[in-house]
């Protein structure tokens, strides 16, 4: 680890004063970024704690909920508002890392966490556009048992590793950030760029901003809605194939649906298509399966992962028919 | 015999020799017997309260003064040699300690260059000595050893040394090493070569035979306490606080690597924190040791899990072909048993994985053999059940297949074919309860639940099967020299 | 600014890339936390930081100024009595090398807290409500995040199950 000047903000104004003084890089839990700079992929020159910065989790004015960027992953998923009016959130929480990551990460940190990419992490030995643009992927021809079918580029297959991203995808979460420019928001789905030409830069952050909270809005589908994480091992491990879903059922046609897909992308993967065929139709299996293919139309799969195809569809179709009920 | 059977035969008679005759079977019983009433009873580990309390001190928590922290750097080519090795970034940065790379010879007395050597027990064999020359003979293998006062300052310097290399082809691929396969005379103590009866006619003869090629993988070792050890010196005295299985072997191959006594060689290592073949005698003790020397401050040699995946070596891929003939009631005629494992000449590990299919069944014909294949890459070593575990895997799921072409129950098949006596040698069994456990597992799991047909049992999301196999490890006994 | 460990005030190191878990060990010679990877992977350097299980290894000691901090030296009574939770461990044979016990233990006496609490899992079948009951696949999801190479997983989950069952934390 390289050394650098460690400094902890009390509040969003300090932790911005700081961060605009010079090259600094926001630290959370350090659950991604402690590992990251301990493994040489990363060397801030300085660090700003803003783990303790405020940090609540409110119902905003039109019925949604504001969750402040600094709150810890834990709290989240163990809060009432978010177990009851978005449970496929606190499902993705806790599906994800252990429980002693899930204590320390915060949601701005969990945003922000890197790929897992056993490539990316070999800095010594393999190459990585992400890490080197222009030296390469190794793992387009390497182990890419855990990379994504849809959203690569020729220079990175490498997959968004967060459950939370999943879940805040399907429920059009809204990224709060505070620059030197001021404020603004972004849809969490624009937050995370495909890698394309440049997998080296993965998000709209502009240099000194920092995540504030995380704004969702209410909706009958977030209200029913699940999670569903497909793995190696049943606990601890990242997703193959991930399905947070939510639907609302009104006169027995679907009024709203929900559907994002983790394990599959390089940023968490919104299933317009499937959406599409579901929207106004009765639910039932055959649609299900129908929506799936026609958003696993368009996946293109490597040597080690075209396993995820079909594991993608049949986790969309359970976790479709255990929130309508359907099963034929 | 091997060096390596040499010293397992002498170990054991070792052992045996503090065992007064009288106490064998047929001689008096053991005199403190009847004082031993905790013995055949439940107990709880006498270590235990030391263990929950995190009291019990392991290699890398030994206090030293004046401790020095090492890193590693580790070859990012498999084959070639070092043609430049730039650590002076990491000199430069403060606090840190000269590095040690192999473009200087070690000048700490250790001419290891000079006497290449076959150490006792251990990971592996050095033949020319570690960093005694710019060679690369494995990716990973460790180039440059970082002293400093702290352990992050040796983890940043290790990262801040740049190595250039001129890489020759390496042969790293398993299936393309096998046109050069070797066929050892031996595996651990027993002759490889196995042939009896006439396979060939019994396979054509056969009612049902099964004839496939099971692959495992090569796994690394990862107990929850990475190899370390705390070195230092006290004169010419070496004192080493090691995690390790081979106490004696780890000293007499220092003493070797020193040339010092092995009188002179104190190891330590009253707690493991995990070993399962891997806690043994490698590269970092010789490299902690010989900068302790070189620094004349104690060293403490902890791996990190990506130094430990290029240091300590895992177990060795294979690939085993078991072909078994039967008859229309299951009962075997032939068991052909073949594979290849990896083995560089550096390795002391025989993978024997064909041990087991000469003993656990009635045959009249076999035809078993093993080949090594000579890669450039990390020693293979034992693992938990060393050759049993990949060896075992091939033969049961043969058997099974087995079972199924004949259409009866695996369990039943086994019963079929269980020996009294050795297939081989002839020797009866002295004990010969398989079935027992058969019988006895197969009540536990509620055996008769299973369904033959695959696919038959659906709960919800979940397919259920039922399975079974048999798992063996070999139990060596060695004939007693006779004495007083 | 200082670290509070087992109830004694502790400076901060003077290299911010140390990690509490290489402060506790190696400056401070409490030995009793492992390092088992040093990156988040094995739980062997679980503590307990201002009552939540933490990874110390992914901990920068500096993020820990002002907080208090248990360790597995500081389960036992000041008088050498054991932890309830220890006593189990023993009895039940949750350990082997003994290595991963204490995280192990440390985990476990923190995730008491987080039932208790009411606190969800992955595996809680009504999210709302909260877990019914302490069942072993609870147990074994809640502590997925302490590895054990031994196997020792069986007497681990009885020894927090007897702790559990016994009403003490």
């Amino acid at each position: 680890m390289r050394p650098f000047d460690y400094r902890r903000a009390a509040d969003q104004t300090e932790a911005l004063s700081i961060a605009g003084a010079g090259p600094a890089r926001y630290l959370g839990g350090g659950t991604n970024l402690v590992d990251l700079m301990r493994q040489n992929i990363e060397a801030p020159a300085a660090l700003v704690d803003v783990s303790r910065l405020p940090g609540t989790i409110a119902d905003t004015p039109n019925g949604g909920l504001m969750i402040g960027a600094a709150v810890r992953n834990n709290v989240v998923a163990a809060h009432p508002a978010v177990r009851t009016r978005y449970p496929m959130l606190s499902r993705a929480i806790l599906a994800g890392a252990s429980a002693q990551i899930r204590n320390m990460a915060t949601v701005g940190g969990n945003i922000l966490q890197r790929t897992r990419c056993a490539y990316f992490y070999d800095a010594a030995g393999s190459c990585c556009n992400k890490r080197e643009p222009g030296a390469g992927c190794d793992a387009i021809d390497g182990f890419n048992r855990y990379h994504a079918i849809f959203g690569a580029s020729e220079h990175c297959i490498a997959t968004h590793p967060s459950d939370m991203c999943v879940a805040l995808a399907a429920l059009g979460a809204t990224v709060h950030l505070a620059g030197a420019a001021g404020e603004r928001s972004v849809p969490l789905l624009d937050f995370h760029r495909l890698p394309g030409d440049h997998p080296e830069i993965e998000t709209v952050l502009r240099p000194g901003e920092l995540i504030t909270a995380i704004e969702l809005a209410s909706s009958p589908a977030a209200a029913n809605s699940r999670y569903r994480k497909v793995r190696d091992r049943s606990s601890y491990a990242f997703a193959l194939v991930s399905v947070a879903a939510g639907v609302e059922v009104a006169a027995g046609k679907i009024a709203d649906v929900r559907i994002a897909l983790g394990g599959v992308a390089p940023k968490p993967w919104r299933a317009t298509t499937a959406e599409g065929v579901l929207r106004g139709q009765a639910p039932t299996k055959a649609r299900f399966l129908a929506a799936a293919d026609a958003e696993l139309a368009a996946a293109k799969s490597f040597e080690g992962n075209a396993f995820k195809i079909e594991l993608a569809k049949r986790t969309i179709v359970a976790v479709l028919g255990e929130l309508t009920g359907a099963d034929a | 015999m091997s060096k390596l059977q040499n010293a397992i035969v002498g170990g054991v008679r070792t052992a045996m020799g503090y065992v007064p005759t009288s106490w064998l079977p047929g001689g008096t019983p053991d005199p403190l017997i009847d004082k031993r009433v905790n013995l055949g009873t439940q107990q709880s580990r006498v270590d235990g309260p030391e263990k929950v309390r995190g009291a019990a001190r392991f290699a890398a928590e030994v206090k030293m003064d004046r401790l020095l922290y090492a890193a590693c750097v580790h070859s990012t080519i498999a084959r070639g040699r070092i043609v430049d090795l730039d650590a002076s970034a990491a000199e430069g940065d403060s606090r840190g300690r000269a590095g040690h790379d192999p473009s200087q010879r070690a000048e700490d007395g250790n001419a290891a260059a000079d006497r290449p050597y076959e150490p006792q027990g251990c990971g592996q064999q050095h033949p020319a000595g570690v960093m005694q020359d710019p060679e690369i003979r494995w990716n990973g293998q460790a180039v440059a050893l970082v002293l400093a006062e702290t352990q992050e300052q040796a983890d940043h310097a290790a990262s801040l040394i740049k190595v250039r290399y001129e890489a020759t082809p390496a042969r790293t691929r398993f299936e393309d090493a096998k046109a050069d396969a070797q066929t050892p005379d031996s595996l651990l103590i027993e002759r490889n070569r196995l042939k009896r009866g006439d396979a060939k006619a019994a396979f054509e003869a056969a009612s049902h035979s099964v004839d496939a090629i099971y692959r495992t993988p090569w796994n690394n070792h990862n107990p929850i306490e990475p190899n370390a050890a705390t070195i230092s010196w006290d004169g010419d005295r070496l004192i080493v606080h090691d995690a390790t299985q081979m106490l004696h072997g780890t000293a007499g191959s220092l003493a070797k690597v020193f040339g010092i006594k092995e009188s002179q060689v104190y190891v330590s290592s009253p707690f493991v924190g995990g070993g399962f073949g891997g806690k043994a005698f490698w590269d970092h003790q010789i490299l902690g040791a010989a900068a302790a020397k070189l620094a004349k401050r104690p060293v403490r040699i902890a791996l990190s899990r990506a130094s430990m995946h290029r240091l300590i070596g895992g177990r060795s891929p294979t690939e085993q072909r078991v072909a078994l003939a039967a008859d229309a009631n299951g009962k075997l005629k032939a068991i052909v048993h073949h594979g290849f494992s990896v083995k560089p000449p550096h390795s002391a590990c025989d993978e024997a994985f064909t041990l087991a299919s000469r003993s656990l069944y009635a045959c009249e014909s076999f035809d078993v053999v093993q080949h090594t294949l000579d890669l450039d890459v990390l020693a293979n070593t034992f693992m938990r059940a060393p050759g049993e575990a990949p060896g075992t895997f091939a033969v049961e799921s043969a058997m099974d297949e087995l079972a199924h072409g004949v259409g009866i129950d695996p369990i039943e098949l086994r019963r079929r074919n269980l020996a009294d006596k050795d297939a081989v040698s002839g020797a009866p069994h002295s004990q010969s309860d398989l079935m027992l456990a058969y019988e006895l597992g197969a009540k536990r799991v509620g055996w008769e639940r299973r369904a033959a047909k695959p696919r038959s049992r659906r709960e919800g999301e979940w397919l259920v099967g039922m399975g079974c196999a048999t798992g063996s490890f070999p139990y060596m006994r060695m004939p007693v020299r006779r004495c007083g | 600014m200082a670290i509070v460990i087992n109830g004694i005030e502790y400076p901060l190191p003077d290299d911010v890339r140390i990690s509490l878990l290489d402060l506790l060990r190696e400056r401070l010679g409490l030995t009793g936390t492992k390092l088992g990877c040093n990156q988040g992977g094995c739980g062997a350097c679980t503590v307990i930081v201002d009552g939540a299980r933490v990874l110390s290894c992914l901990t920068l000691a500096v993020q820990a100024d002002g907080r208090e901090v248990q360790t597995i030296e500081g389960m036992a009574a000041q008088d050498g009595q054991l932890h309830p939770l220890q006593e189990s461990f023993i009895e039940h044979e949750g350990l082997q090398c003994g290595y991963c016990t204490p995280g192990q233990i440390c985990s476990a006496i923190a995730m008491v807290a987080e039932f208790r609490r009411g606190d969800p899992s992955y595996v809680t079948a009504d999210l709302a409500r909260g877990p019914n009951g302490v069942t072993r696949q609870e147990i074994r999801e809640r502590m997925s995040g302490n590895l054990c190479r031994c196997g020792a997983h069986n007497g681990i989950v009885e020894a927090i199950e007897e702790m559990l069952a016994g009403g003490v934390a």
